[in-house]
């Protein structure tokens, strides 16, 4: 049960991996570096201000854009314009998601932080059953981003323009949108995500600089096993990786339910590389 | 004369498109052959097929009376089968002598001891007339001296077996007549040529036989005159 | 250019060390010795998958921690002799790297990198799962006692390690200059074209990855009689995979140069800083250091060098 909401949380980390990966194919290994970030940005304003942190998340949604506008800039003059092979912009990535970590590091040391709300310690009850609202509410928040993205990638214009730059950028250029305006505005919008995503996280548990080298394997797995490009597989990996690793978790012991993200994206790579749902 | 390659009904799917579709064809040895066909016809597909970048979804590929469908495009190659690429894909970071370098010490290497390797590259490469540009790197060469450093790396690869994939897209006049000798050249040593191209002069000039293809399927195969006149070939390129 | 160094050459670099070390006569030219060397060995590794073969491996830490936690077992089981540790260590390093390989190879680079990345976190815990190597606690190892000629261990592990980085480098250069090394180089530039121009390009690849690791596992080897105690923390530090990855894209990644040059510039560089300023202020420089070169000089230092000369005989 746990594993199921666990899952929804992923899905929210996963987004924005799944469109800078999934649609734009840029491998932005970074993608967990900048979810952290966003959990401390929670942490800051809940400690200052005593802002709940998705609000926090919300808030600060405008600032990640423009820091994957910024990087998105940086990545293409370096190395999509010259046509480079990936191994430099992959190289560039894991840079920038060392300094993010190693900057937190120093800002904020090694200690676990955590964020304090109302509703944290509470649970929500149907009959007998309990479930805590600091698993319940971030499920539920991924569940909505999951839903609007599906909604503005199918509905928007600009949407459908973002699934239709990885195909043709040719066909885009003639209808007079500019792709690498496009790509630069999803890859923003990717980078946003994190921020809300960060701050789910925070709630779900205490956070310090280096989870998000965990993460790393989590959301790869994730993206893969959907289906490079698809949303809606996104979810459905998702939900699938959270109950897996509950079911480890409660039978091998919670460590080895890192193992399982390696495992499925092993598996998922040497059966069906485009993953359940991808193109 | 007898089949070098024969394309038993070749398939091949991407998702749900079916770029190609039960495509069978012989070429003979020794022979100058000619692919046509409109874009999206399926061409590049079916040479990527027969080179084995791409795996077909049906049909066999028989090269030299062995059955070389499963076969990696590398074994292939070490066969005899040899490709040029449409858009040229050199090696960068190497000289042009050293690109050429590759295919004699990878594919020929039963044919060229590997420490003859540097001094048959240069043969080469005096044949097509590149030499004076061995040290040079890809990057600084010109449009027509890429396509013929593509055409050079084929042969270096000592085929028997030699495709063209629009070798002369996009050439001047001058520039065509300067490849096509070449191309005849390899042909008199006994290479069989498979040319793919939509400059036409060229491919009439240069075809024994010419195979038509359309929308995934041959639609016409036989001398260029009898494919010139076939009303479905017109059919293909000019519409209804 | 010759293809091998001769082996009197190496052997003369390994006496020179030797004789300035002892010369310079503080104990703790050993220790940063041992240090820098690691490192060379940790960057020509990385480098003749990562820059001859252009796949780039996040996941160091695996491969070495491999090397130290097979080194541990095997001489908390039956007390074996260091260099057959250091053997047994690149063998099963090595093993994982073909392993690894075989199973993600076939696809993208990216996927590659990615299974690399996630197989130092399986790893480590599994390593911290362990106990007959102390699990997360770890565990702590006597030293022997050091051999004639040497008067302490640490001159003698400085010793093994500079034998393996002189031999690393060795190995690197010979696969460089070989028709192996230009196989590499072509799958770098354009793997499909080298597999339609005859290359085995999944067999190399493999060799690559089994070399690499090879390497890689050796040089952790040594690593618990050079620590005393061993957990699985500090030998699966992400440091190692910054560190094999910045030293050859700083140094330079298409020769067997490259990787030494980054080591000792790098490698002299942290340690200083380690000392003056605090670790974790270093870590972040060396990630900028790294973004800085990928960005603004790919070639590295080396390739820096290259261009200059190639300008000034223009």
């Amino acid at each position: 049960m746990a594993g199921i909401l666990i899952g929804g949380f992923y899905a929210a980390v996963t987004l924005g991996l799944s469109v800078a990966f999934g649609l734009l194919e840029v491998v932005n290994i970074a993608h967990p570096g900048f979810v952290i970030l966003g959990s401390y940005m929670a942490y800051v304003m809940n400690r200052s201000f005593g802002l709940d942190p998705i609000l926090t998340g919300l808030l600060f949604i405008p600032v990640f854009y423009g820091l994957g506008v910024a990087l998105y800039r940086v990545y293409y003059t370096g190395f999509e314009r010259t046509g480079e092979e990936s191994l430099r912009g992959l190289v560039f990535f894991f840079g920038v998601l060392f300094i993010v970590e190693v900057a937190l590091l120093l800002a904020y040391g090694v200690d676990y932080r955590m964020v304090e709300a109302r509703y944290i310690g509470q649970s929500f009850h149907i009959g007998m059953v309990g479930i805590a609202y600091r698993l319940l509410i971030p499920c539920i928040v991924g569940l909505a981003m999951t839903l609007a993205l599906h909604l503005v990638l199918s509905k928007t214009f600009f949407g459908r323009a973002i699934k239709a730059v990885s195909q043709d950028s040719q066909a885009l250029r003639l209808m007079g949108a500019n792709p690498v305006r496009i790509k630069r505005i999803a890859f923003g919008l990717a980078i946003a995500t994190t921020s809300l995503a960060g701050a789910l996280l925070i709630l779900i548990g205490p956070v310090e600089p280096s989870i998000g080298r965990e993460y790393i394997g989590r959301v790869f797995a994730i993206v893969v096993l959907g289906g490079m490009g698809s949303i809606g597989g996104t979810l459905v990996a998702s939900l699938v990786l959270g109950v897996v690793e509950s079911l480890t978790a409660t039978f091998y012991g919670p460590t080895w339910s890192l193992a399982v993200s390696f495992g499925i994206l092993l598996v998922v790579l040497a059966v069906r590389p485009s993953g359940l749902f991808g193109r | 004369m007898a089949a070098l390659l024969e394309v038993r009904g070749v398939t091949k799917r991407f998702g749900g498109f079916r770029a190609l579709n039960d495509v069978s064809l012989e070429v003979r040895e020794g022979e100058r052959f000619g692919l046509i066909g409109p874009n999206g016809s399926g061409k590049t597909t079916l040479i990527n097929c027969i080179s084995g970048a791409l795996r077909t979804d049906g049909g066999a590929l028989v090269f030299r009376g062995k059955n070389i469908t499963t076969l990696a495009a590398h074994q292939r190659t070490r066969l005899g089968i040899a490709r040029s690429f449409q858009i040229p894909r050199p090696f960068t970071s190497m000289t042009v002598l050293e690109n050429l370098c590759i295919p004699l010490e990878y594919a020929a290497s039963a044919q060229v001891p590997r420490s003859a390797a540097a001094s048959e590259a240069m043969e080469i490469l005096r044949v097509i007339g590149l030499d004076a540009k061995a040290q040079a790197r890809p990057g600084d060469l010109t449009q027509i001296d890429m396509r013929k450093l593509e055409l050079a790396r084929a042969m270096a690869a000592k085929p028997r077996l030699l495709i063209s994939d629009e070798a002369m897209a996009g050439l001047s006049s001058a520039e065509v007549d300067a490849i096509l000798p070449i191309l005849f050249a390899l042909n008199e040593r006994g290479i069989t040529i498979i040319m793919i191209e939509h400059i036409m002069r060229a491919v009439m000039r240069f075809s024994q036989r010419i195979a038509v293809l359309d929308a995934g399927e041959k639609i016409a195969e036989g001398t260029p005159e009898e494919v010139v006149n076939n009303k479905r070939v017109e059919k293909a390129y000019l519409g209804e | 250019m010759k293809k091998t160094i001769p082996l009197w050459v190496g052997l003369g670099v390994v006496l020179a060390a030797l004789v300035l070390a002892r010369l310079v006569g503080n104990r703790y030219v050993y220790f940063a010795g041992y240090v820098i060397l690691q490192y060379v060995v940790l960057a020509t590794a990385w480098n003749v998958l990562g820059g001859y073969t252009g796949y780039v491996n996040f996941g160091t830490a695996a491969f070495f921690a491999m090397g130290v936690y097979t080194a541990l077992a095997l001489s908390m089981a039956v007390h074996a002799p260091l260099p057959l540790l250091i053997l047994a260590g690149g063998l099963s390093a090595g093993l994982l790297g073909l392993g690894i390989g075989y199973l993600t190879l076939r696809l993208r680079g990216v996927f590659f990198s990615i299974a690399t990345l996630a197989l130092s976190v399986v790893l480590q815990t599994v390593a911290m799962n362990w106990e007959y190597v102390g699990g997360a606690k770890g565990v702590s190892i006597i030293r022997p006692k050091p051999m004639a000629p040497f008067a302490d261990y640490a001159e003698y592990l400085f010793v093994v390690m500079l034998v393996l980085a002189v031999a690393s480098v060795m190995l690197a250069r010979w696969i460089q200059n070989s028709w192996i090394g230009r196989g590499l180089a072509a799958i770098r530039d354009n793997e499909e074209a080298a597999e339609c121009m005859g290359v085995p390009t999944l067999r190399l690849k493999l060799f690559a990855t089994t070399a690499s690791g090879f390497l890689m596992g050796m040089s952790g080897a040594p690593y618990p009689y050079y620590v005393g105690l061993v957990e699985p923390v500090s030998a699966f530090s992400l440091d190692y995979a910054v560190n094999s990855l910045a030293m050859p894209m700083i140094g330079g990644t298409t020769t067997w140069i490259g990787p030494i040059v980054g080591a000792f510039l790098l490698g002299s560089a942290q340690q200083v800083a380690t000392v003056t300023i605090s670790s974790e202020v270093n870590l972040l420089i060396v990630g900028i250091v790294l973004v800085a070169f990928v960005l603004l000089a790919p070639q590295g230092i080396v390739g820096l060098v290259q261009r200059l000369g190639r300008r000034r005989r223009a």
